[in-house]
């Protein structure tokens, strides 16, 4: 019987993914970049406090918590794909492919202790990020559910970019490829889905456009959870108000009527779809990593069926929390 | 065998048993008990009145009388007034002796449309022992005249089905009782005090009436035999002539006033008009004289308003209904102001929402933190693995880090949080005689959760709440909760996350600033001193669309500088309409409203505080002069003890310059302004400035110099005359009241529009007023303008 553990991979991976100095760059891109986009936000933000609409404490912490937010989700979205587009090609291309399909290991436990491996250094970048949330604390402004919702976004995320790197790895077999492949996938993502949004609304006399154009987008998504970051209530619509920071990434989710501000809580929807993604793809990797019989059925198959079905079944279940993000926004919104 | 009442867990049950009923039966008891005979049941209220039989002007104040009687023993009662549908409350508390009764007068912040009080007496725990609901009604667009005499005057007044507007509204008033704060006045337009004895009055009545008068309040004083009781004991502002002796009044000029038969006798004093007074009569023995006092009004009558022989004159109504005028009437239709009061507090409540620079706190340090984390957890932690060739050690490691930074970054977060709390502090400070100033200041606050805030008043400080508005930067609305009248501490109540405030108000002594504008034949300079004692700042002087600046003043300080040149006839008009806040701020609030500008909310606090000082509504602004000073700190007492919380003060003094000078002088064009009578209609056209409306009856302009010039004896008159639409090439009339003669006169060779020079205008001018009449086709000009220049001598 095949022994089931996942240890030999992810130990193999965690001794070689710090060495070198590509982690120690990484690391210091990520928390210096999140860094600076705070700081860069507090600038902004406290040079102008005499002047213009009156701008209280909490509003700057949660002006610095969006960008910091915004900051370690646009990184996610591009550094998950990066940390396992080359675990498959790279194996490849060393030729050492070959070598691991002659040892115990399946092809589920090399695929998982290759995602869990690049996903854990992501973990590690994102909790590195965390003590720069000490700053918003200094400000205020920021709950506890708000974190929490911007968490689970980018964990959400980092997973679905992990898997697509992985997913792309394998198909192209070559690192160069995959990582084309990868970004090309990206930006036609992030940027196709906003644009037709936005194309939607130009088109549609201002209307906001339907949240299905842009569900599958991460930026929407982390805009959504951002967007109940809810300033004090005293502030008008002229105040400042962390939204402009989201306002080109909020079609389709957020839309200001008046005072009042409508959020769609798209990313639960968002979370959902890449769960599920995450899962094709995983089966799709699974006998894409065959050299030989690639579309044989087996029992791995029926194990992912299961999965699959269980998925459909928990989103049956809580369809009201995650549709919740898909509603139409109303009318004139 | 065993008694089984022996073992120990039988005695612990029957012991708990007994215990459970026991306790039930204290409860049963305790609750059962009839309670203590309350001592505060014995406190009632045994009379509650609203001034003015409940009338009252929308948005003022409204006195209401309280009495209380106690058969208890002593002990401290708070009697509230609250409006319906209200989140605040006006509270007056008073200790009650045993067996006593008390009479006090609460003063209740009217809404505009409130039909009801409810007015609650409760004990010092806040337990209600009574209540009663009284009814009032807001009298907007109306005439409401207190008679305040020993012995009231009966009247002819007009009915109200005889008048298309501005009906009447009479009330009795106690001479002696007259209110000692501006509110208890408030509601009244018009006030007649005749057969009074003012010499007794207290000189907080004598300021308040005062104050009134120059906020837009009417005094009407009585003559006859009367008359010397009745101006004894009032400031000189307010008695615009000498009363002299008994005599037989000429009623003749009653006829053409009141368009009736002129009365056949009526006997009055002999008055003898100030200069900067207009007496209307005989000469010798005018009926009344009458002279402006800020936005308000003195008039002065040479009989008993309540003559037997006026009371039967058929003519008396029309005489009252025209005589009894208020000051000023600001807008139209449904919505007419007697004061510019209500919106001068509406401007100075909205000026809260420009709040004051938050605290920042410190984040330097925790920027330094972390950026030496990230130099740390980088190349740092690589760099040390890498030597030791434990490069996998980083996994345990760098969230080490991490958690040791973020401790110490959250711990360095905690202690330097700000206090998110904001107080902000906005006072106007009008200097209204030599001693006395009416403050009044709003007061905003926001905080984070809701919280109490103790505020040190001065000793007769009113507080209200802010009119509910939505401002450039959000919603201001009312402080809730109970603002309580007659204490040296109010507790104010604030919501979390709202910006709530209070206007408080009061008369307080303070020394006036000694400013001058001298003038003489060549030039005008402009004198201050300050009086005050206090560091004035940006010292300025505005009048007929000019200003001077004279920089900040140290106490004592004195500073000239000269008036700067006059502005030709042809474009004062346009000067006279630039709003004194763009006079003053123009080029700083135009700079900070430019593409891309970010305005200094400190600026938009200083020009709604100007605004609010010298707005009238559809009038434009008060004319003045003014001269304005911001102070350092309020000298109302209105201290909020918030430690640490973000704060700020703007300070507004606002005092009137003395204009002197003596020989030949010039007076500007724009210092003789038009004052449209109560019958014409205004417009406003932005190159021409304010003018009135024409029609084909023949138009009168009246054009007035500032009260301290009066006496003037011109020398040139110089007119400008312009209209909205093309002035008619033939069949215009112009004329020009020569006092002298009492005729009208044509000047040679003009009419009209462009530029009139007069000389030998002596008779043209008197009582620093100029009359000029137009006539024929002069309603096809639409609306009219007219500036005036004059030169001559100063006594």
């Amino acid at each position: 019987m095949r022994d089931l553990s996942l240890m030999p991979v992810l130990v193999k991976e965690f001794r070689t993914l710090l060495r070198g100095s590509r982690s120690a760059l990484l690391i210091t891109v990520y928390v210096g970049l999140a860094l600076i986009a705070m700081r860069l936000v507090y600038n902004a933000v406290a040079g102008s406090v005499g002047s213009g609409p009156p701008i209280f404490n909490a509003q700057i912490g949660q002006a610095m918590f969006i960008g910091l937010a915004l900051a370690v989700q646009t990184l996610t979205i591009f550094l998950a794909p990066a940390t396992t587009v080359n675990s498959i090609s790279g194996e490849y291309e060393q030729r050492t492919f070959e070598l691991i399909l002659a040892t115990p290991l399946s092809a589920v436990q090399l695929l998982i202790g290759k995602l869990l491996a690049g996903l854990a250094f992501l973990l590690l970048l994102v909790l590195l990020s965390t003590p720069l949330f000490s700053v918003i604390i200094l400000f205020g402004g920021v709950g506890f559910a708000d974190i929490m919702r911007v968490v689970i976004t980018i964990f959400g995320t980092a997973v679905m970019g992990c898997m697509l790197g992985l997913f792309c790895s394998i198909v192209t077999r070559q690192t160069y490829s995959a990582t084309l492949l990868c970004y090309a996938i990206l930006v036609a993502v992030i940027g196709g889905t906003l644009f037709a949004a936005n194309v939607w609304s130009i088109t549609n006399a201002g209307a906001s456009a339907p949240a299905s154009y842009v569900v599958v987008n991460p930026l929407s998504a982390i805009a959504s959870a951002l967007g109940r970051t809810r300033p004090p209530d005293i502030v008008s619509s002229e105040t400042l108000q962390p939204l402009v920071f989201l306002s080109l990434l909020t079609q389709g989710t957020i839309s200001q009527q008046g005072v009042e501000r409508v959020v769609l809580p798209l990313y639960r929807a968002t979370l959902m779809l890449y769960g599920a993604l995450s899962l094709v793809l995983f089966w799709l990797a699974l006998h894409l990593i065959r050299p030989h019989g690639r579309w044989v059925v087996g029992r791995i198959d029926l194990i992912a069926l299961v999965v699959v079905v269980a998925y459909g079944m928990l989103a049956m279940l809580t369809r009201d929390w995650w549709q919740a993000g898909m509603r139409s926004l109303p009318v004139g919104a | 065998m065993p008694n089984p009442c022996q073992t120990p867990r039988l005695r612990r049950m029957i012991f708990i048993l007994v215990s459970l009923l026991l306790l039930s039966a204290l409860i049963t008891i305790s609750v059962g008990l009839p309670r203590p005979v309350s001592a505060q049941a014995n406190v009632s209220l045994s009379g509650v009145r609203p001034a003015f039989a409940g009338n009252y002007a929308p948005g003022r104040w409204l006195p209401v009388t309280v009495d209380l009687r106690n058969d208890g023993p002593a002990m401290t009662v708070t009697v509230a007034a609250a409006l319906p549908n209200a989140s605040g409350r006006n509270t007056y508390s008073v200790e009650l002796a045993g067996g006593s009764t008390a009479q006090l007068t609460l003063l209740v912040g009217m809404d505009r449309q409130a039909r009801s009080i409810q007015i609650t007496l409760e004990d010092a725990a806040g337990q209600r022992l009574a209540d009663q609901s009284i009814e009032v009604r807001p009298r907007e667009g109306e005439r409401m005249l207190g008679i305040a005499a020993i012995n009231p005057p009966v009247l002819s007044l007009p009915l109200r089905e005889d008048l298309v507007n501005l009906p009447f509204l009479a009330f009795p008033l106690n001479p002696n009782e007259l209110p000692t704060e501006p509110a208890g006045l408030s509601s009244l337009s018009l006030l007649l005090l005749s057969d009074a004895i003012t010499a007794e009055i207290d000189p907080r009545q004598r300021d308040t009436l005062l104050a009134w008068v120059r906020s837009g309040g009417h005094l009407i004083l009585g003559g006859g035999t009367g008359a010397a009781a009745t101006i004894a004991g009032l400031p000189p502002e307010l008695v615009p002539a000498a009363v002299g002796s008994l005599t037989a009044l000429n009623t003749d000029p009653l006829a053409d006033y009141a368009a009736a038969p002129a009365p056949a006798q009526l006997e009055g004093v002999t008055l003898s008009p100030a200069p900067d007074a207009r007496p209307f009569g005989a000469a010798a023995a005018p009926l009344w004289a009458e002279r402006d006092v800020g936005l308000g009004r003195v008039t002065q009558l040479a009989f008993d308003p309540g003559l037997r022989s006026l009371r039967e004159w058929p003519g008396a109504p029309t005489l009252w209904n025209q005589l009894l005028v208020p000051a000023q009437l600001y807008g139209s239709g449904l919505s007419v102001e007697t004061t510019p009061d209500p919106l001068r507090e509406q401007t100075l409540s909205s000026a809260l929402a420009n709040l004051p620079a938050i605290n920042l706190p410190s984040s330097g340090p925790l920027f330094a933190l972390l950026a030496f984390y990230a130099i740390l957890v980088g190349p740092g932690v690589a760099l040390l693995l890498r030597r030791i060739d434990r490069q996998e050690l980083g996994w345990l490691i760098l969230p080490l880090v991490a958690l040791v930074i973020g401790a110490a970054g959250v711990g360095l977060a905690l202690t330097r949080r700000p206090d998110q709390r904001i107080v902000s502090q906005i006072s106007l400070i009008e200097q209204i005689s030599p001693d006395v100033a009416r403050a009044r200041s709003t007061l905003g606050m926001i905080t984070p959760r809701a919280e109490t805030f103790a505020a040190n008043l001065g000793p007769a400080t009113l507080l209200r709440q802010v009119q509910a508005s939505g401002a450039a930067f959000g919603p201001i609305n009312g402080a809730p909760g109970d603002l309580a009248q007659n204490v040296a501490t109010a507790q104010l109540t604030i919501d979390a996350w709202e910006l709530q405030g209070v206007l408080a108000e009061e008369l307080i002594t303070t020394p006036a600033l000694d400013a001058r504008l001298e003038l003489s034949a060549t030039a005008i300079r402009a004198i201050v001193r300050n009086t005050t004692g206090r560091q004035l700042r940006d010292v300025i002087i505005v009048f007929g669309g000019q200003a001077v600046s004279l920089g900040n003043l140290a106490p004592d300080a004195e500073m000239q500088a000269n008036w700067p040149p006059p502005l030709p006839l042809s474009t004062t008009q346009s000067a006279l309409n630039t709003p004194i806040s763009q006079i003053m701020l123009g080029a700083e609030l135009a700079a900070g409203r430019g593409i891309g500008g970010r305005i200094d909310r400190q600026l938009l606090i200083r020009e709604a505080l100007i605004n609010a000082a010298v707005a009238q509504g559809n009038l434009g602004d008060e004319p003045g002069p003014f001269v304005f000073a911001w102070l350092d700190a309020s000298p109302l007492t209105l201290d909020v003890a918030a430690p640490g919380a973000a704060g700020q003060q703007v300070t507004l003094l606002v005092s009137r310059p003395i204009l002197t000078g003596a020989g030949q002088v010039f007076v500007p064009p724009g210092w003789m302004r038009l004052v449209p009578t109560p019958n014409q209609t205004i417009c406003n056209s932005v190159g021409n400035g304010r003018g009135v409306i024409a029609s084909p009856e023949p138009v009168t302009l009246t054009l007035r110099l500032p009260n301290d010039l009066a006496g003037l004896r011109a020398d040139v008159l110089r007119l400008e005359l312009a209209s909205e639409r093309p002035w008619p090439n033939a069949g215009v009339r112009i004329e020009i009241f020569d006092a002298n003669t009492q005729t009208w006169v044509t000047p040679p060779s003009y009419d009209g529009p462009g530029e009139l020079v007069l000389s030998g205008a002596g008779a043209l001018v008197t009582n620093g007023q100029a009359i000029v009449r137009l006539s024929g086709r002069i309603d096809e000009a639409g609306c009219l303008f007219v500036t005036a220049g004059v030169a001559g001598t100063l006594p």
